[in-house]
């Protein structure tokens, strides 16, 4: 029997499938599991999706052979996902970090102003930026704003996921986000927001 | 920038959530498919039968003729244990010459009291 790639068994219940030889149950897992960590990962890793797909994929490796394994109730699969990306995405950044750091400076360049502005102004281009700036934050910070304000994670499971408390997840959220606003604050005209001002 | 700026932009950036490329999908699919464990089959244990049941009786004794002999046995067994003895005679056409004698002729005593 096929399965939603959203509704039915819940993500938990497809690994046993799974592990039983289910080929439905890996079809579904692949659909709802891989862009999560897909879109997880690019933000961890500045927007640099060869990078992400990479992660992606070792983290769905790694999900696939610890299935005859998994033991439910423990963790739920995209925490347990979140958090083998986590772990990828800060091994790649120390890489990184040794062969050059990535700055605001690697983001998109922008035009001063012109007929081509607004469409450079375009969400994309802010995400694009957002996810430059969010690379200049510290790591911790970087993963609790990146999980709990974009994933969408409540504060409990980010704390599974980076193997913390819940009141110090509260507390790099806060920072990250104090620190993410600082940086955006330099951005203001690149992200539109001037305009928009002006114009209002 | 202002915390309504900043939630507005981690909003968008959530709703535009990079999709996997068709190529991703097939590769972790396929390396799904790989890795995954083969279905654990249930050894077939077939229901036991009235003729089975009655085979394996038959083997206890030695075979089917030999069952046949026993159970023959035991019905006759039955049936002369059940006869009056008078009856005998007419089975046996006078042959056995079947007597009737008492065991205890005096068997009164039993159940006497004193």
């Amino acid at each position: 029997m096929a399965y939603d790639a959203q509704d039915g068994p819940s993500d938990e219940t497809l690994m046993v499938l799974y592990a039983n030889g289910d080929r439905h149950a890996a079809l579904a897992l692949t659909q709802r599991v891989t862009p999560r960590v897909l879109a997880y990962a690019a933000r961890m890793l500045g927007g640099d999706r060869a990078e992400a797909e990479d992660v992606a994929q070792e983290t769905m490796l790694r999900l696939w052979r610890m299935a005859p394994d998994w033991r439910q109730g423990e963790t739920r699969v995209t925490t347990w996902a979140y958090r083998v990306a986590t772990n990828l995405c800060i091994d790649r950044q120390r890489s990184r970090r040794r062969k050059g750091h990535v700055t605001l400076d690697d983001a998109p360049d922008l035009a001063d102003g012109g007929p081509s502005a607004e469409q450079r102004l375009q969400d994309g281009h802010r995400v694009e930026v957002l996810e430059a700036a969010l690379a200049d934050l510290p790591d911790r910070q970087r993963q609790a704003v990146v999980l709990r304000h974009i994933e969408g994670l409540t504060n409990p499971e980010i704390a599974v996921v980076m193997e913390i408390g819940v009141e110090a997840v509260e507390s790099l959220t806060a920072r990250g986000k104090r620190a993410l606003a600082a940086v955006l604050s330099g951005q203001r005209g690149a992200l539109g927001y001037e305009d928009e001002g002006h114009a209002g | 920038m202002q915390d309504k700026e900043l939630d507005g932009l981690l909003a968008l950036a959530a709703r535009r959530a990079p999709t996997p490329s068709a190529d991703l999908m097939d590769t972790v699919l396929a390396e799904a498919l790989a890795l995954q464990p083969a279905p654990v089959a249930l050894p077939e244990r077939p229901a036991p039968t009235r003729g089975n049941l009655l085979k394996r009786l038959a083997a206890l004794f030695g075979g089917a003729p030999m069952l046949a002999g026993v159970v023959s046995a035991g019905v006759m067994g039955v049936v002369l244990g059940y006869l009056n003895p008078a009856t005998m005679d007419l089975l046996t056409g006078g042959l056995t010459s079947a007597e009737t004698m008492d065991l205890f002729p005096t068997a009164d005593f039993l159940t006497t009291e004193g």
